[in-house]
């Protein structure tokens, strides 16, 4: 029985790999889209103006004004004389919002009275304005504080909230999103790989062919499964490099754990795409089927938005997520140092999930054959 | 080459009222534009997006190498690189330069503004003067290679 699997396995990597642009589309589209997401995927705020009316004319403001314009969170400080001149820079994107010191701000903070300033932001974009806001924050707090502390005379110095990111010592957003871009990667090509084979072989008409041969159809379909674990091995090995070498994320965990999660991960996908591959009559059905499988799991794993924040019949569905798994595996073995013993949850429910594809997919397909 | 895109037009169209309705539904999105304005902004994100397309099939041999193409060109930008997940102004430079191309990006503006801002046209009006101005570059390319084709 190994000789016939293994020489289903050749045949499959060489229809695979015959083609020059199937080896191209292998290669290429993947380190592209790695390249362009990990400059674009960014929740750091950079680059962003932000308008400021400054009805004081105080020390106080002008201390605001200073730090804002020397912390590097705002590209430009541009100032107004009203929110009604400002609002048409908001409303065109371009700052992020307005900042309103109103007259008295000095005074009020000299005599250590209670005092506060407003900020309008552009909800249109609310992820980039709640950032800015806590940049705001965090130095209006400041002024406010040494200036009030100044007046009253008081000497104390309030309690400093020291913070240590461990992991991402220096919140490098790259860093969380490369192991991540790495995991959704293979995931795609895992997924088409399978998707694609059977549905080729019908439309070539060699699918009658490879039934007639002595493989069993259980052989026939694991021989299919197992091509694309291997595609998946190499080019996540490529990942792994790339991300290392040029991106300079940190690799802590151990390379046996790195490949154990790739090869169930793959195997997870494998058999989701040999199960499309399976119901369909032509490569375009395929591909669309795939990619209709692939947008869910990707948007629902936990890789742009945070999996505790979706209401929890969602989350129950991330459960059964592959791609959920293996971005906690990652970010584990890239940042963490984790060892088997705080990842066997997840590593368990990926050899879980695969067990359940892989099986489902080669009974649906000897059904299919026979 | 216009009778070829207009079903889809229709068909796009109608996919749009319905996520439409869903978001002023389920949602309960406010709609503080006028739903006139919604939908000639949809019309005119069909422009590119059609545009896109049909020069993707006027170029590729295959049908599945067209889809393939039209997913990773149309798709994938649209998610990543079109303000949607991540804000464009942090992205670097060169990678906004590359967004100016994309419709999605100025589609992006333009229903947040209609929804939650309302009919600011100082704001609308430009985003849907590129949205043409692609679509025009789009179709300007398949006539060429219509055209060619022929002769």
């Amino acid at each position: 029985m190994l000789q016939r699997l293994i020489a289903i396995i050749r045949k499959e990597l060489i229809s695979m790999l015959r083609d020059p642009r199937a080896r191209m589309s292998l290669i290429v589209p993947p380190l592209v889209q790695l390249f362009i997401f990990s400059a674009a995927a960014t929740m750091e705020v950079k680059n962003i103006d932000l308008a400021v009316v400054d009805l004081d004319r105080g020390p106080s403001s002008a201390e605001i004004i200073h730090r804002l314009r020397g912390s590097r969170s705002f590209e430009e400080l541009k100032v107004f004389p009203s929110v009604a001149a400002a609002r048409g820079h908001v409303e065109r994107e371009e700052v992020i919002g307005i900042l309103v010191l109103q007259s008295g701000l000095s005074a009020d903070l000299a005599a250590g009275r209670q005092t506060s300033v407003q900020l309008l932001l552009d909800g249109r974009r609310s992820n980039a304005a709640q950032i800015s806001a806590q940049y705001i924050t965090s130095i209006i707090q400041g002024v406010g504080a040494e200036r009030s502390a100044a007046a009253v005379g008081v000497s104390a110095p309030s309690p400093e909230l020291v913070i240590d990111n461990w992991f991402n010592p220096n919140l490098e957003y790259q860093w969380f999103m490369l192991p991540n871009l790495v995991g959704n990667l293979s995931l795609g090509v895992a997924l088409m790989l399978t998707a694609l084979s059977v549905a080729r072989e019908r439309e070539l008409g060699t699918f009658d062919q490879t039934l007639v041969s002595p493989a069993t159809p259980v052989e026939i379909a694991l021989g299919k499964l197992i091509p694309p674990l291997l595609v998946a091995c190499v080019q996540t090995s490529l990942y792994l490099v790339i991300v290392t070498e040029l991106y300079g994320v940190p690799f802590r965990g151990d390379l046996t754990m790195f490949y154990g999660s790739v090869l169930a991960f793959a195997a997870a996908c494998a058999g989701v795409g040999l199960f499309i591959s399976s119901l369909v009559q032509t490569q375009q059905q395929a591909f669309l089927g795939a990619f209709a499988v692939l947008l869910p799991f990707a948007l629902l794993s936990g890789f742009a938005t945070p999996v505790e924040n979706m209401p929890w019949w969602l989350q129950v569905f991330t459960d059964i997520n592959p791609l959920a798994h293996v971005l906690r595996l990652m970010q584990g073995m890239f940042l963490k140092d984790a060892s088997l013993a705080s990842l066997w949850h997840s590593l368990g429910k990926l050899v879980i999930i695969a067990l359940f594809t892989m099986t489902g997919s080669v009974l649906l397909f000897r059904r299919k054959a026979s | 080459m216009i009778g070829k895109t207009l079903p889809y037009f229709v068909l796009a169209m109608i996919s749009m009222a319905v996520c439409i309705v869903t978001a002023l539904v389920l949602f309960r999105l406010p709609l503080r534009g006028s739903l006139l304005t919604l939908g000639l902004v949809s019309a005119v994100f069909l422009v590119p997006s059609l545009g896109q397309g049909i020069l993707i099939s006027v170029t590729m041999r295959t049908q599945l190498a067209a889809a393939q193409l039209g997913l990773m060109t149309g798709y994938l930008p649209a998610m990543m690189l079109s303000g949607f997940l991540f804000d464009i102004h942090s992205m670097p430079g060169w990678l906004q330069a590359v967004t100016l191309l994309i419709p999605a990006r100025y589609m992006n503006v333009s229903l947040q503004t209609v929804f939650l801002a309302g009919d600011l046209w100082p704001v609308l009006l430009p985003n849907m003067l590129f949205m043409l101005a692609v679509g025009a570059l789009f179709f300007g390319m398949t006539w060429f290679k219509l055209r060619k084709r022929v002769d």
